[in-house]
């Protein structure tokens, strides 16, 4: 392969015109791709999440951010479903349906409250430790085990909502019991805890503190966060009507088609609730995406047609420049066809590099992205 | 190889230049010089002997081929074998080496090949031409006779039967030019190759065995040819 070794020792002799032509290249080739993969692992990563989760019930309001947070407990959704609500559709067997409280953080990751139908519904399983046994427990999604450093006979405290909020509900310091398998989910980065511990947190329930008087007020501490140990669980109570007790969102899998029918012609009217199809929602969300990489395509196109003409320019330039030793190549017997393939394969090097340094380029983007892209639906 | 021109006539399209030549003979084995004003056809007749360029009429006879009725692909393949060029600007492939650029018509051409053979004779002909330090250096590292050096080299390696030498002294120190000079007087002899040279130099020609001046065009023999 004369013509190849000939193409590669020229394009090596000049590392910065190389260079140059190859990075130039390269980014032409990274925007769209780039724009293309992350919108598909997106759609996939989405779609794949909405596909398993067929109707999510909660307040009136935004569609999309309902179906976020039932899906990923990211969006914050307002308003509220009673735990009545839950128990309604509970008792009518005409499918399954897990509640989710989510309207709390830890160090930032999500504070979801549910009950262990959501861990079957989910497949999610154990990797480390025991499942949760008393309020104040709680199971950490893998990536925030691995992120924080935590694991079982570890504690971490809920954020407080409001700092100023001296009247709000304090911090919970919740026990960690397990950590569970990756799954390559949102739940990967949640941490979970049964209802009672989140409606604990919200400030519905609490305890008395031995160390306290009976008017709750201490000489000896003062209260920063609330602690539940074996101790004192037994003086944690709620205050309320049960069936008042709040809950941000229902996930409802209805048996058949008869009964997801049923289910949402039930909440086409509600004064307070609705009930949505999470892979509609999606569909709808992803749509306008992809008509904002529709827009991104069209300017990617121009890009791409600029720097063909740029480098169609340096090319016809550089033919120009190189002519003594095209006709040197000549006279010493090189046909005019392999002269061609030299040039041919110093054009196709350059295109094949650059396209490595864009396909590496856009995997690690893909990669660094990753997360970023789940935050894109917070 | 001996050569014979007859009648040649060759004109550049639009230019308005013609060169015609009514007779000329190189005989196999010797030296001759090729003077005249630029733009007098003598880089013309170099392209015409190579074959590179093809007479409107008239014929030329390299050896026992007729090379005014060769086809491109005919005329190619015997150029690879049979003719070797060296440049007034050297003409190297900046970005291959001294080596590569010895090698460059085997790696250019499928009808030669590069054996063993070859690279005994490179080393043979790089001792020669005291290259033998220089074989991985760029071009670019050399000195002028160096380059010029390399480009005989790279036009003897072939062992082609007829060498055309266009001005190859005329970047060069006196110094250099009279070593470049007997190298290539040297490397003809040794191989009985036919070297034609163009040159300005008029201190040279008594070095030259037929004198061609391209002003009035008529072959001057010399006594001995």
């Amino acid at each position: 392969m004369p013509s190849l070794f000939l193409a590669w020792r020229y394009l090596r002799a000049r590392p910065g015109q190389t260079g140059v032509m190859i990075l130039g290249l390269a980014m032409a080739l990274y925007l769209p791709l780039v724009t293309h993969r992350l919108v598909d692992e997106f759609d996939r990563a989405i779609g794949a999440r909405a596909q398993t989760t067929p109707l999510v019930i909660g307040a009136k309001g935004s569609r999309f951010d309902l179906a976020l947070h039932g899906l990923y407990f990211r969006a914050r959704h307002n308003g509220t479903v009673p735990y009545s609500e839950y128990q309604r559709l509970h008792k009518q067997a005409s499918g399954s349906v897990i509640p989710l409280h989510s309207k709390f953080t830890a160090q930032n990751y999500p504070v979801v409250g549910t009950t262990v139908d959501y861990f079957h519904f989910r497949k999610l399983r154990l990797r480390q430790g025991d499942q949760m046994r008393q309020y104040g427990d709680c199971e950490l999604g893998a990536t925030v085990a691995a992120e924080l450093g935590l694991g079982p006979g570890d504690q971490i405290l809920t954020d407080r909502d409001n700092l100023f909020d001296l009247a709000g509900e304090y911090p919970l310091k919740l026990n960690v019991t397990a950590v569970l398998a990756p799954s390559g989910t949102p739940d990967d980065s949640a941490i979970f805890v049964d209802l009672e511990t989140a409606w604990i947190i919200e400030g519905i329930g609490h305890g008395h503190n031995p160390d306290l008087d009976h008017n709750g007020t201490s000489p000896k501490l003062i209260k920063t966060h609330l602690e539940i140990t074996p101790e004192n669980v037994d003086s944690f109570h709620f205050h309320g009507d049960p069936d008042t007790f709040p809950l941000t969102a229902l996930i409802a899998r209805p048996q058949d088609d008869k009964a997801q029918a049923l289910l949402l012609a039930g909440y086409q009217d509600h004064a307070s609730l609705q009930a949505l199809k999470a892979p509609t929602v999606m569909a709808e969300l992803m749509g306008m995406i992809l008509r904002v990489r529709d827009f991104l395509d069209a300017h990617h196109t121009l890009i791409g047609g600029a720097m063909t003409a740029l480098l169609t320019l340096i090319l016809l330039l550089t033919r120009k420049l190189r002519q003594t030793e095209m006709e040197t190549l000549t006279m010493l017997g090189c046909q005019r066809g392999k002269i061609a393939a030299v040039q041919a394969w110093e054009i196709g090097l350059v295109l094949g590099m650059a396209l490595i340094l864009a396909l590496a380029a856009t995997e690690g983007t893909l990669i660094a992205a990753r997360e970023y892209l789940m935050t894109l639906i917070h | 190889m001996d050569a014979a021109l007859q009648q040649v006539e060759f004109a550049y399209g639009d230019e308005g230049f013609r060169l015609r030549i009514p007779k000329l003979k190189l005989a196999s084995g010797s030296r001759t010089a090729f003077v005249g004003p630029s733009g007098s056809g003598k880089t013309t007749l170099l392209r015409l002997l190579a074959g590179i360029s093809t007479p409107q009429t008239g014929s030329i006879h390299i050896g026992d081929h007729a090379l005014h009725s060769m086809s491109d692909t005919e005329r190619r393949a015997f150029r690879i074998r049979h003719i070797g060029f060296v440049f007034q600007d050297f003409r190297l492939i900046d970005y291959l080496d001294v080596r590569e650029n010895l090698r460059l018509a085997y790696r250019l051409n499928e009808a030669l090949s590069l054996s063993a053979a070859v690279d005994k004779r490179l080393a043979k002909l790089t001792h020669d031409l005291q290259l033998t330090d220089r074989l991985n250096a760029g071009i670019d590292t050399l000195s002028q006779g160096e380059r010029q050096r390399v480009a005989i080299g790279r036009a003897l390696l072939p062992q082609p039967k007829l060498i055309l030498a266009d001005e190859p002294t005329g970047n060069l120190d006196p110094a250099n030019k009279t070593r470049i000079l007997e190298l290539l007087f040297k490397q003809a002899e040794a191989n009985h190759t036919t070297l034609v040279m163009v040159t300005h130099d008029h201190a040279l020609l008594d070095r030259f065995e037929q004198v061609i001046d391209f002003q009035d065009f008529q072959a001057q023999e010399a006594p001995h040819a």
